[in-house]
């Protein structure tokens, strides 16, 4: 009886040594964050909201191999009308924060319907399913123009992020820490976003939405 | 005529812990909740002989006493230097000194001490360093004092009838909308709270109900049959609330005068920062050239934009139902140029081309008078576009642009009118966050937002028209149908019908080389000229014929 005990303690021991090195390795591993220059001053709504902790928790599927999920983007179809769907393995971070930013850097890449050169500056996610999302100026001084172009980069940030994140459930975007009333003099940024209208969406969701909206 | 009245009424939460709902339960839950200030916890309930009891250990963990055996047929409950021995057989606990009778005895099953269900309220209290209140007809044990009060207030208007519902302290708070009510899931173990019901039986809400779920609370609007849409906005200070807007379909017709000026003025008020905000100095706009038939109001130039006025939003002087005033606001100008072509065309200079075009068409074939927002390079706020158009008492209003895609293939027209929802298909309404708090209460934006409101049928109705002549006149592709609906922040402030034209894509180089020739620009003028005849035509018949412009005009 003892000695089964004490072997017990030591598998447990072992697993959790293996577990802590494994940790610091993956840590380490780790790219450095391309976000926030430090010196930039914290907007009054982030100080703010990032008080509030976010629930824990992205949505995908565990089954990954070893500290990776499956994220899905939604990116520039090739219409150039409406979204389109990709998706990508990233590694899992137990922070909801760490892992929104991972996703949005990932998509600044490769969504296509964002403008060059903009730059995360911040996320955070407030208690109530907000997601504050802070990018670099570039998103209005490079934009395109159009309704289409603005619609696409909008909702591609949005509905990306709520797809991803059950907690999240808008997704509020500022510039340079600070509402702006659009990014290219169409759609009302003083407001947050959700999921894309239907004729956003790709053609493969669109029945998928329908039936949830009725 | 209606005479305009407010009524308003409050709940003011009861002091101490009100029921909420629960009634009559026939069937007692299995279990007590316990709920605390940040949590719910549950301790099962067996049945003993017919007698609800539970575990003495759950208790003990719940006050954080400490249960040792004291005989072979009791036990001591010991806490805060309080002791009570429990056992025996006897169907009394002594506290202290003090004897406590229970409904039935305690008992020990296979190791585990029972207590019945009274054992909470008569012994427990004495343990806890927590005030503990026992609700036993819903077997709610509540821990502490401190929960969340709330408040359900409505408020009812002839245009639209709002329910707040606020909380002392920050609360989550999640809207969903569905056909035949709005679901307020309200994600806080405990309220305080006097709220049950509320039958308002109107004809825009039914209900208002209030109850309990197993994690939170749910608060229920059933809505009626003049429900036309719903405004969610949330307000921070003084105290937190969301607010919904529940927009009436149609404006019961009133005449101005008859309306006690009181009302008005109230709501006046609280427009003025709106205004403030809208008199930004405003680029000139030529006057237009009479030869109009029609007398029309001095046309209002310079730096005096006018905001959405009460009177704009909730009615209009009766008069007859004429379509003698458009607004043609050419997108972008000045040092925000738009969207460019590979090939050299900027958008805002198209709009401009465009928009002169059609200004000439409806004043010499229609008699329309014609307002530009900009007639020539100017720089204009979007909020300035609808307060120069609302101001000159437009009404219609178009905005003029070219679209853009990152993909160079996209192609083809679209008209879009204004959407509330920011939330697309999901048909949720998630709450206007991030809107200035600074001001208080969000009277101003709720009202600047429902500027277009009571105009979106209307406006429906022209983007489908113009989207048709637009296909008809370029032979842009078919399976598109170009009718679309989103949040533009040019249409919010609109007190007319509005829509924004995309008349093709700048991006896409064949269109391009399309929308640069003077004559294509023509007959995408000659198109837009023929949506507004149409629309003209079926607009001055409104009244009789359909709803959705009594507010504005009373019949002919």
């Amino acid at each position: 009886m003892k000695t089964r005990n004490i072997l017990l303690a030591a598998g447990v021991a072992v697993v959790l040594i293996g577990i802590a090195v494994w940790g610091t390795m993956w840590i380490l591993r780790q790219p450095l964050p391309e976000t926030a220059d430090a010196e930039a001053p914290v907007p009054p709504e982030i100080a703010d909201g990032a008080t509030t902790t976010a629930p824990p928790a992205p949505a995908e599927e565990e089954s990954t191999p070893a500290g990776r999920i499956q994220v899905k983007l939604y990116v520039l179809g090739s219409s150039g009308r409406e979204l389109a769907t990709e998706t990508e393995e990233i590694l899992y971070s137990s922070s909801l924060q760490q892992q929104a930013k991972e996703v949005v850097q990932l998509l600044l890449r490769r969504s296509g319907a964002i403008p060059r050169g903009v730059i995360l500056r911040e996320l955070f996610v407030t208690s109530q399913g907000v997601a504050y999302l802070d990018l670099s100026q570039e998103v209005v001084s490079n934009h395109p123009g159009g309704s289409s172009a603005e619609e696409l980069t909008v909702f591609s940030f949005s509905q990306t992020l709520i797809a991803n994140f059950p907690a999240i459930k808008t997704v509020k975007i500022l510039v340079e820490g600070r509402e702006v009333q659009t990014l290219a003099g169409h759609l009302d940024l003083t407001i947050p976003y959700g999921r894309a209208p239907l004729y956003l969406q790709p053609p493969s969701e669109r029945n998928e939405v329908r039936n949830e909206a009725s | 005529m209606a005479a305009k009245r407010t009524q308003t009424r409050t709940w003011a939460f009861a002091l101490g812990l009100a029921a909420v709902s629960a009634g009559a339960t026939a069937q007692a839950p299995p279990q007590i909740t316990v709920v605390s200030e940040d949590q719910i916890d549950t301790i099962p309930v067996s049945e003993f002989g017919g007698v609800p009891m539970v575990p003495l250990e759950a208790l003990a963990k719940l006050v954080g006493a400490e249960l040792r055996p004291a005989s072979e047929r009791g036990t001591l409950f010991s806490a805060n230097g309080t002791l009570a021995r429990i056992g025996d057989g006897r169907n009394f606990v002594t506290v202290g000194k003090q004897p406590v009778l229970l409904q039935s005895p305690p008992r020990q099953v296979t190791g585990q001490w029972f207590v019945p269900l009274d054992f909470i309220p008569k012994v427990l209290p004495a343990f806890s360093r927590d005030t503990l209140t026992y609700r036993d007809s819903e077997r709610m044990l509540l821990v502490g004092e401190s929960f969340p009060t709330l408040e359900v207030r409505s408020t009812r208007d002839p245009a639209y009838t709002r329910v707040e519902v606020s909380t002392n302290r920050a609360v989550p708070i999640e809207v969903a909308q569905t056909e035949k009510e709005i679901r307020l899931q309200i994600r806080t173990p405990y309220l305080k709270t006097g709220f049950q019901s509320e039958e308002i039986l109107d004809e825009v809400v039914e209900r208002i109900s209030l109850r309990r779920k197993e994690r939170g609370y749910e608060l229920v609007v059933t809505l009626g049959k003049q429900f036309w849409t719903l405004q969610a906005t949330t307000r921070e200070a003084p105290d937190h609330a969301v607010v919904l807007n529940l927009l009436r379909s149609r404006l019961p017709v009133r005449a101005g005068s008859e309306s006690p000026p009181g009302q008005v003025e109230t709501i006046r008020e609280d427009l003025r920062s709106v205004e403030e905000r809208a008199s930004a100095e405003t680029v000139g706009t030529e006057p237009e050239e009479a030869g109009d038939p029609v007398a029309v109001d001095e046309i209002v130039l310079g730096p005096d934009p006018g905001a959405p006025s009460a009177e704009d939003i909730l009615s209009r002087n009766t008069g007859p139902t004429r379509l003698r005033i458009v607004a043609l606001d050419p997108g972008h100008g000045g040092t925000e140029a738009g969207a460019e072509g590979k090939g050299g065309l900027i958008e805002k200079d198209l709009a401009l081309s465009i928009a002169r075009e059609l200004r000439e068409l409806l004043q010499e074939r229609l008699g329309i008078q014609v307002i530009l927002t900009r007639d020539g390079d100017g720089e204009l706020d979007l909020d300035e576009r609808t307060a120069l158009a609302n101001k000159n008492k437009a009404d219609l209003f178009l905005s003029i642009h070219a679209d853009a895609s990152p993909s160079r293939d996209a192609a083809g027209s679209s008209v879009y009118f204004l959407s509330y929802s920011s939330s697309g298909a999901e048909g949720t309404v998630e709450s206007a966050r991030g809107r200035p708090a600074a001001n208080g209460g969000n009277l101003d934006f709720i009202l600047w937002d429902m500027a277009q409101a009571s105009h979106l049928s209307q406006s429906s109705r022209l983007a489908e028209i113009l989207q048709e002549e637009l296909l008809s006149a370029t032979g842009a592709e078919k399976g598109n149908r170009g009718i679309k609906q989103n949040t533009f922040r040019v249409l919010k402030g609109a007190t007319m019908p509005a829509v924004l034209v995309e008349v093709g894509f700048i991006s896409n180089p064949r269109e391009e080389e399309l929308l640069k020739s003077r004559d294509y620009q023509e007959r995408i003028a000659e198109a837009l000229f023929r949506g507004v005849a149409r629309f003209k035509d079926i607009y001055e018949v409104q009244p009789r014929a359909e709803s959705g412009r009594e507010g504005r005009h009373g019949p002919k």
